[in-house]
Protein backbone atom coordinates (compact mmCIF):
# COMPACT_ATOMS: atom_id res chain seq x y z
CA UNK A 1 0.00 0.00 0.00
CA UNK A 2 1.32 3.54 -0.69
CA UNK A 3 1.66 6.09 1.77
CA UNK A 4 2.07 9.71 1.01
CA UNK A 5 2.88 12.55 3.21
CA UNK A 6 -0.48 13.63 4.87
CA UNK A 7 -0.80 10.09 5.89
CA UNK A 8 0.81 11.27 9.02
CA UNK A 9 -2.02 14.09 9.50
CA UNK A 10 -4.53 11.45 8.80
CA UNK A 11 -3.12 8.89 11.15
CA UNK A 12 -2.38 11.85 13.82
CA UNK A 13 -6.26 13.64 13.59
CA UNK A 14 -7.79 9.63 13.36
CA UNK A 15 -8.95 10.00 10.16
CA UNK A 16 -7.33 6.15 9.20
CA UNK A 17 -9.80 3.44 9.19
CA UNK A 18 -8.08 0.67 11.65
CA UNK A 19 -6.58 -1.29 8.49
CA UNK A 20 -4.85 1.65 7.12
CA UNK A 21 -3.86 2.51 10.85
CA UNK A 22 -2.23 -0.89 11.35
CA UNK A 23 -0.58 -0.60 8.19
CA UNK A 24 0.89 3.04 9.13
CA UNK A 25 1.98 2.11 12.61
CA UNK A 26 4.12 -1.15 10.64
CA UNK A 27 5.79 1.28 8.62
CA UNK A 28 6.73 3.45 11.20
CA UNK A 29 8.10 0.88 13.13
CA UNK A 30 10.40 0.47 9.70
CA UNK A 31 11.04 3.75 8.99
CA UNK A 32 12.47 5.51 11.77
CA UNK A 33 12.73 9.11 9.99
CA UNK A 34 8.76 8.79 9.81
CA UNK A 35 8.12 8.00 13.54
CA UNK A 36 10.11 10.95 14.52
CA UNK A 37 8.39 13.06 12.22
CA UNK A 38 4.78 11.63 13.23
CA UNK A 39 5.78 11.99 17.35
CA UNK A 40 6.78 15.53 16.51
CA UNK A 41 4.18 16.98 15.47
CA UNK A 42 2.10 14.86 17.65
CA UNK A 43 3.50 17.19 20.25
CA UNK A 44 2.55 19.77 18.32
CA UNK A 45 -1.29 18.80 18.27
CA UNK A 46 -0.98 18.17 22.15
CA UNK A 47 0.39 21.36 22.58
CA UNK A 48 -3.05 23.09 20.63
CA UNK A 49 -5.09 21.72 22.90
CA UNK A 50 -3.68 24.23 25.10
CA UNK A 51 -5.54 26.88 23.08
CA UNK A 52 -8.16 28.92 25.00
CA UNK A 53 -11.79 29.00 24.62
CA UNK A 54 -13.39 32.51 24.95
CA UNK A 55 -16.84 33.50 25.58
CA UNK A 56 -18.56 36.29 23.45
CA UNK A 57 -18.87 39.72 25.79
CA UNK A 58 -21.98 39.13 27.74
CA UNK A 59 -24.20 41.97 26.52
CA UNK A 60 -23.23 40.93 22.86
CA UNK A 61 -24.89 37.85 23.31
CA UNK A 62 -27.54 39.47 25.21
CA UNK A 63 -28.33 41.54 22.49
CA UNK A 64 -28.14 38.54 19.66
CA UNK A 65 -31.10 36.85 21.69
CA UNK A 66 -32.96 40.28 21.45
CA UNK A 67 -32.11 40.42 18.09
CA UNK A 68 -34.05 37.00 17.81
CA UNK A 69 -36.59 37.70 19.56
CA UNK A 70 -37.70 40.85 17.69
CA UNK A 71 -37.50 38.66 14.34
CA UNK A 72 -40.07 36.10 15.37
CA UNK A 73 -42.35 38.92 16.64
CA UNK A 74 -41.88 40.13 13.35
CA UNK A 75 -42.63 36.91 11.82
CA UNK A 76 -45.63 36.25 13.73
CA UNK A 77 -47.21 39.38 12.77
CA UNK A 78 -46.44 38.91 9.23
CA UNK A 79 -48.03 35.92 9.18
CA UNK A 80 -51.28 37.07 11.25
CA UNK A 81 -51.38 39.71 8.39
CA UNK A 82 -50.98 36.91 5.67
CA UNK A 83 -53.74 34.64 7.13
CA UNK A 84 -56.26 37.81 8.16
CA UNK A 85 -55.97 39.32 4.21
CA UNK A 86 -56.87 35.43 3.33
CA UNK A 87 -59.43 35.11 5.60
CA UNK A 88 -61.11 38.68 4.20
CA UNK A 89 -60.58 37.71 0.76
CA UNK A 90 -62.16 34.32 1.21
CA UNK A 91 -65.36 35.91 3.19
CA UNK A 92 -65.70 38.31 -0.06
CA UNK A 93 -65.60 36.04 -2.46
CA UNK A 94 -68.25 33.99 0.18
CA UNK A 95 -70.52 37.05 0.73
CA UNK A 96 -70.21 38.37 -3.35
CA UNK A 97 -70.80 34.25 -4.07
CA UNK A 98 -73.86 34.22 -1.89
CA UNK A 99 -75.13 37.85 -3.61
CA UNK A 100 -75.30 35.84 -6.49
CA UNK A 101 -76.26 32.97 -5.69
CA UNK A 102 -79.80 34.91 -3.97
CA UNK A 103 -80.06 37.27 -6.86
CA UNK A 104 -80.04 34.76 -9.45
CA UNK A 105 -82.87 32.75 -7.44
CA UNK A 106 -86.28 33.88 -9.04
CA UNK A 107 -88.65 32.70 -5.99
CA UNK A 108 -91.11 35.57 -4.47
CA UNK A 109 -92.09 34.70 -1.15
CA UNK A 110 -90.04 35.42 2.39
CA UNK A 111 -86.93 33.23 2.21
CA UNK A 112 -84.77 33.53 4.49
CA UNK A 113 -81.54 35.21 3.90
CA UNK A 114 -77.69 35.22 5.35
CA UNK A 115 -78.06 36.97 8.38
CA UNK A 116 -74.45 38.58 7.21
CA UNK A 117 -76.13 39.58 3.99
CA UNK A 118 -79.47 41.09 5.96
CA UNK A 119 -77.64 43.04 8.43
CA UNK A 120 -75.43 44.95 5.60
CA UNK A 121 -78.27 45.38 3.22
CA UNK A 122 -78.32 49.14 2.68
CA UNK A 123 -81.73 50.78 3.19
CA UNK A 124 -82.61 52.28 -0.03
CA UNK A 125 -84.87 55.55 0.95
CA UNK A 126 -86.00 57.21 -2.52
CA UNK A 127 -87.14 60.68 -2.35
CA UNK A 128 -89.18 62.39 -5.41
CA UNK A 129 -89.91 66.07 -5.92
CA UNK A 130 -93.05 64.90 -7.21
CA UNK A 131 -95.63 62.40 -6.77
CA UNK A 132 -96.06 59.69 -9.04
CA UNK A 133 -100.11 59.81 -9.08
CA UNK A 134 -101.45 63.34 -9.60
CA UNK A 135 -103.98 63.65 -6.67
CA UNK A 136 -101.73 63.41 -3.87
CA UNK A 137 -99.55 66.49 -2.46
CA UNK A 138 -95.95 66.74 -1.36
CA UNK A 139 -94.63 66.41 2.02
CA UNK A 140 -96.07 69.01 4.34
CA UNK A 141 -92.46 70.20 5.41
CA UNK A 142 -90.22 69.18 2.55
CA UNK A 143 -92.85 69.39 -0.25
CA UNK A 144 -91.47 65.29 -0.80
CA UNK A 145 -92.96 62.26 -0.19
CA UNK A 146 -91.30 59.28 1.41
CA UNK A 147 -89.83 56.21 -0.53
CA UNK A 148 -88.97 53.55 2.01
CA UNK A 149 -87.71 50.05 0.84
CA UNK A 150 -85.70 47.50 2.33
CA UNK A 151 -84.55 44.38 1.81
CA UNK A 152 -85.54 41.90 4.75
CA UNK A 153 -85.07 38.56 5.80
CA UNK A 154 -87.89 36.40 7.89
CA UNK A 155 -86.57 36.96 11.11
CA UNK A 156 -86.69 40.76 10.39
CA UNK A 157 -90.55 40.45 9.60
CA UNK A 158 -91.77 41.63 13.18
CA UNK A 159 -89.56 44.83 13.36
CA UNK A 160 -90.76 46.32 9.77
CA UNK A 161 -94.31 45.21 10.89
CA UNK A 162 -93.40 47.54 13.67
CA UNK A 163 -92.02 50.29 12.10
CA UNK A 164 -95.06 50.11 9.42
CA UNK A 165 -97.24 50.31 12.50
CA UNK A 166 -95.66 53.69 13.95
CA UNK A 167 -95.11 55.23 10.16
CA UNK A 168 -98.78 55.17 10.14
CA UNK A 169 -99.37 57.51 13.57
CA UNK A 170 -97.81 60.09 11.61
CA UNK A 171 -97.80 59.58 7.66
CA UNK A 172 -100.02 57.66 5.77
CA UNK A 173 -99.92 55.51 2.88
CA UNK A 174 -99.79 56.59 -0.64
CA UNK A 175 -102.69 54.75 -2.26
CA UNK A 176 -101.84 52.09 -4.77
CA UNK A 177 -98.02 52.01 -3.85
CA UNK A 178 -97.59 50.84 0.33
CA UNK A 179 -96.30 47.84 0.82
CA UNK A 180 -94.71 46.75 -2.86
CA UNK A 181 -93.35 43.28 -2.81
CA UNK A 182 -90.49 42.21 -5.14
CA UNK A 183 -88.15 39.22 -4.71
CA UNK A 184 -87.52 39.62 -0.60
CA UNK A 185 -87.79 43.57 -1.14
CA UNK A 186 -90.91 45.28 0.45
CA UNK A 187 -91.24 49.08 0.12
CA UNK A 188 -93.39 51.55 1.86
CA UNK A 189 -94.35 55.12 0.22
CA UNK A 190 -95.70 57.35 2.89
CA UNK A 191 -97.06 61.01 2.90
CA UNK A 192 -98.03 63.67 5.95
CA UNK A 193 -100.73 64.68 3.63
CA UNK A 194 -104.28 64.24 5.23
CA UNK A 195 -106.50 63.97 1.99
CA UNK B 1 -10.70 33.19 29.51
CA UNK B 2 -14.38 32.86 29.90
CA UNK B 3 -15.89 36.25 29.65
CA UNK B 4 -19.81 35.80 30.53
CA UNK B 5 -21.92 32.84 31.46
CA UNK B 6 -24.47 31.33 29.36
CA UNK B 7 -28.11 32.46 29.55
CA UNK B 8 -30.34 30.27 31.43
CA UNK B 9 -32.44 28.11 29.64
CA UNK B 10 -35.03 25.19 31.02
CA UNK B 11 -33.07 22.06 31.43
CA UNK B 12 -35.41 19.98 29.06
CA UNK B 13 -33.50 21.89 26.35
CA UNK B 14 -30.37 21.30 27.08
CA UNK B 15 -31.32 17.03 26.46
CA UNK B 16 -32.22 17.93 22.62
CA UNK B 17 -30.41 17.88 19.72
CA UNK B 18 -29.20 20.73 17.42
CA UNK B 19 -31.66 19.82 14.86
CA UNK B 20 -34.85 19.40 17.39
CA UNK B 21 -33.98 22.60 18.85
CA UNK B 22 -33.90 24.68 15.25
CA UNK B 23 -37.38 23.03 14.44
CA UNK B 24 -38.65 24.35 17.81
CA UNK B 25 -36.99 28.01 16.69
CA UNK B 26 -38.59 27.68 12.91
CA UNK B 27 -41.91 26.27 13.82
CA UNK B 28 -42.57 27.36 16.96
CA UNK B 29 -41.07 30.40 17.26
CA UNK B 30 -39.55 29.15 20.23
CA UNK B 31 -37.29 32.10 21.93
CA UNK B 32 -35.61 29.40 24.49
CA UNK B 33 -34.59 26.84 21.43
CA UNK B 34 -32.27 29.85 20.04
CA UNK B 35 -30.50 30.50 23.42
CA UNK B 36 -29.87 26.66 23.65
CA UNK B 37 -28.27 26.86 20.43
CA UNK B 38 -26.44 30.26 21.00
CA UNK B 39 -25.35 28.58 24.72
CA UNK B 40 -24.25 25.90 22.44
CA UNK B 41 -21.86 27.28 20.47
CA UNK B 42 -20.90 30.77 21.19
CA UNK B 43 -17.81 29.82 22.73
CA UNK B 44 -16.81 27.99 19.92
CA UNK B 45 -17.61 29.99 17.21
CA UNK B 46 -16.31 33.00 19.28
CA UNK B 47 -12.89 31.25 19.50
CA UNK B 48 -12.56 30.66 15.83
CA UNK B 49 -13.26 34.18 15.31
CA UNK B 50 -11.29 35.55 17.74
CA UNK B 51 -8.23 33.73 17.07
CA UNK B 52 -8.24 34.19 13.00
CA UNK B 53 -8.39 37.88 13.97
CA UNK B 54 -6.88 38.35 17.63
CA UNK B 55 -8.59 41.29 18.27
CA UNK B 56 -11.30 41.65 20.23
CA UNK B 57 -13.16 44.65 18.86
CA UNK B 58 -13.63 43.10 15.38
CA UNK B 59 -14.51 39.32 16.48
CA UNK B 60 -16.89 41.32 18.38
CA UNK B 61 -18.31 42.74 15.16
CA UNK B 62 -17.67 39.73 13.12
CA UNK B 63 -19.26 37.02 15.50
CA UNK B 64 -22.61 39.69 15.68
CA UNK B 65 -22.33 40.17 12.17
CA UNK B 66 -22.41 36.23 11.98
CA UNK B 67 -25.47 35.61 14.20
CA UNK B 68 -27.37 38.17 12.69
CA UNK B 69 -26.95 36.91 9.16
CA UNK B 70 -28.16 33.12 11.13
CA UNK B 71 -31.42 35.02 12.93
CA UNK B 72 -32.45 36.37 9.79
CA UNK B 73 -31.45 33.17 7.50
CA UNK B 74 -32.78 30.49 9.27
CA UNK B 75 -35.73 30.85 7.85
CA UNK B 76 -35.49 30.38 4.17
CA UNK B 77 -31.57 30.08 3.66
CA UNK B 78 -30.45 26.95 6.20
CA UNK B 79 -31.68 23.37 4.99
CA UNK B 80 -32.05 20.87 8.04
CA UNK B 81 -30.71 18.30 6.21
CA UNK B 82 -27.55 19.46 7.18
CA UNK B 83 -25.80 20.12 10.97
CA UNK B 84 -26.85 23.60 12.01
CA UNK B 85 -23.10 24.28 13.22
CA UNK B 86 -21.58 24.02 9.98
CA UNK B 87 -24.00 26.20 8.23
CA UNK B 88 -23.35 28.40 11.21
CA UNK B 89 -19.40 28.16 10.79
CA UNK B 90 -19.95 28.60 7.25
CA UNK B 91 -21.13 31.98 7.69
CA UNK B 92 -18.65 32.62 10.87
CA UNK B 93 -15.72 31.97 7.96
CA UNK B 94 -17.04 33.57 5.22
CA UNK B 95 -17.51 36.80 7.36
CA UNK B 96 -14.04 36.18 9.01
CA UNK B 97 -12.33 35.60 5.43
CA UNK B 98 -14.14 38.61 4.41
CA UNK B 99 -12.42 40.77 6.70
CA UNK B 100 -9.30 39.57 6.56
CA UNK B 101 -9.33 39.96 3.02
CA UNK B 102 -9.63 43.36 3.35
CA UNK B 103 -7.51 44.09 5.56
CA UNK B 104 -4.60 42.31 3.05
CA UNK B 105 -5.42 45.00 0.41
CA UNK B 106 -4.02 47.53 2.97
CA UNK B 107 -1.34 45.05 4.81
CA UNK B 108 0.38 42.21 2.85
CA UNK B 109 1.17 39.77 5.49
CA UNK B 110 1.85 36.49 3.87
CA UNK B 111 3.46 33.80 5.68
CA UNK B 112 4.63 30.29 4.14
CA UNK B 113 2.26 29.03 1.58
CA UNK B 114 2.37 25.11 1.34
CA UNK B 115 4.39 22.87 -0.96
CA UNK B 116 4.95 25.64 -3.94
CA UNK B 117 6.48 28.16 -1.76
CA UNK B 118 9.87 29.38 -2.28
CA UNK B 119 10.24 31.44 1.33
CA UNK B 120 10.85 29.86 4.30
CA UNK B 121 8.86 30.61 7.44
CA UNK B 122 11.91 31.47 9.47
CA UNK B 123 12.05 34.27 7.20
CA UNK B 124 9.04 36.22 7.94
CA UNK B 125 9.44 35.28 11.74
CA UNK B 126 8.79 38.54 13.92
CA UNK B 127 12.30 39.74 15.73
CA UNK B 128 11.17 38.84 19.19
CA UNK B 129 14.02 40.63 20.30
CA UNK B 130 12.23 43.66 19.39
CA UNK B 131 8.53 43.64 21.02
CA UNK B 132 9.15 45.36 23.53
CA UNK B 133 8.99 44.04 27.05
CA UNK B 134 5.70 45.34 28.26
CA UNK B 135 4.14 43.40 25.49
CA UNK B 136 6.32 40.41 26.17
CA UNK B 137 4.58 40.48 29.82
CA UNK B 138 1.52 40.62 28.42
CA UNK B 139 1.80 37.78 26.49
CA UNK B 140 3.74 35.56 29.26
CA UNK B 141 0.64 33.06 29.29
CA UNK B 142 1.33 29.84 27.44
CA UNK B 143 -1.84 30.63 25.98
CA UNK B 144 -1.77 33.79 25.02
CA UNK B 145 1.58 33.04 23.14
CA UNK B 146 0.27 29.98 21.76
CA UNK B 147 -2.58 32.02 19.80
CA UNK B 148 0.06 34.64 18.93
CA UNK B 149 1.55 32.10 17.15
CA UNK B 150 -1.25 30.47 15.36
CA UNK B 151 -2.19 34.40 14.42
CA UNK B 152 1.23 34.49 12.59
CA UNK B 153 0.51 30.87 10.55
CA UNK B 154 -0.52 31.60 6.73
CA UNK B 155 -4.26 32.60 6.59
CA UNK B 156 -5.27 29.16 4.78
CA UNK B 157 -3.60 27.04 7.31
CA UNK B 158 -4.58 28.91 10.25
CA UNK B 159 -8.61 28.34 9.07
CA UNK B 160 -7.94 24.36 9.00
CA UNK B 161 -6.37 24.49 12.48
CA UNK B 162 -9.02 26.48 14.03
CA UNK B 163 -11.94 24.26 12.34
CA UNK B 164 -10.17 21.60 13.21
CA UNK B 165 -9.55 22.30 17.11
CA UNK B 166 -13.08 24.23 18.02
CA UNK B 167 -15.36 22.26 15.60
CA UNK B 168 -13.16 18.78 15.49
CA UNK B 169 -14.60 19.55 11.89
CA UNK B 170 -13.37 15.74 9.55
CA UNK B 171 -10.86 17.07 6.94
CA UNK B 172 -14.56 16.53 4.48
CA UNK B 173 -15.93 19.05 5.52
CA UNK B 174 -13.06 21.30 6.49
CA UNK B 175 -12.60 21.16 2.39
CA UNK B 176 -16.20 21.84 1.38
CA UNK B 177 -16.05 24.48 3.79
CA UNK B 178 -12.54 26.38 2.17
CA UNK B 179 -13.50 24.92 -0.97
CA UNK B 180 -10.62 22.74 -1.71
CA UNK B 181 -9.66 19.40 -1.89
CA UNK B 182 -9.31 16.74 0.76
CA UNK B 183 -5.35 16.31 0.42
CA UNK B 184 -4.99 20.00 0.35
CA UNK B 185 -7.17 20.66 3.23
CA UNK B 186 -4.62 17.73 4.65
CA UNK B 187 -1.48 19.32 3.53
CA UNK B 188 -2.46 22.82 4.89
CA UNK B 189 -2.58 21.25 8.36
CA UNK B 190 0.66 19.06 7.60
CA UNK B 191 2.12 22.54 7.29
CA UNK B 192 0.65 24.35 9.84
CA UNK B 193 2.17 21.91 12.22
CA UNK B 194 5.70 22.37 10.50
CA UNK B 195 5.47 26.12 10.75
CA UNK B 196 4.33 25.72 14.18
CA UNK B 197 6.83 23.37 15.39
CA UNK B 198 9.55 25.35 13.83
CA UNK B 199 7.76 28.53 15.93
CA UNK B 200 8.09 25.84 19.79
CA UNK B 201 11.73 25.74 18.50
CA UNK B 202 12.77 29.25 18.46
CA UNK B 203 10.37 29.73 21.93
CA UNK B 204 12.50 27.19 23.13
CA UNK B 205 15.72 28.51 21.64
CA UNK B 206 15.31 31.83 22.64
CA UNK B 207 14.29 30.59 26.57
CA UNK B 208 17.38 28.87 27.13
CA UNK B 209 19.27 31.33 25.30
CA UNK B 210 17.73 34.18 28.33
CA UNK B 211 18.33 31.10 30.87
Amino acid sequence: MKFDENDSIRYLMKEMDPSEELLFEKRMEEDEDLLIEVESLRRVVHRLSDLPEMDPPRHLSRNLVLQASAHLNRRKRRTQAMYLSAAASVLVAFLAGALLFQDSSTTGGFEAVEPSRAKNALPIIKTETQSDSGDLAPWVDHEQDLHFMDRYSADQTESYDSLLHHSYQRLRPVRGATGQQQDRLRGLHLTGQSQ
Amino acid sequence: MKLSKAAHVPAKYQGLKDRELVRLYRNRSDELAFRELMNRHQTKVYSYIYSMVTNPEIANDIFQETFTKVITKMDDTYNEQGKWIAWVMRIAHNATIDYIRKQKRFVDVNGVKDADSKTDFYDRLPDHDQIGQQEEMELNESKNRLLRYISELPEEQRTVVMLRHYYEMPFKEIAELTSVSINTALGRMRYALINLRKLFDQEQKNESRTV
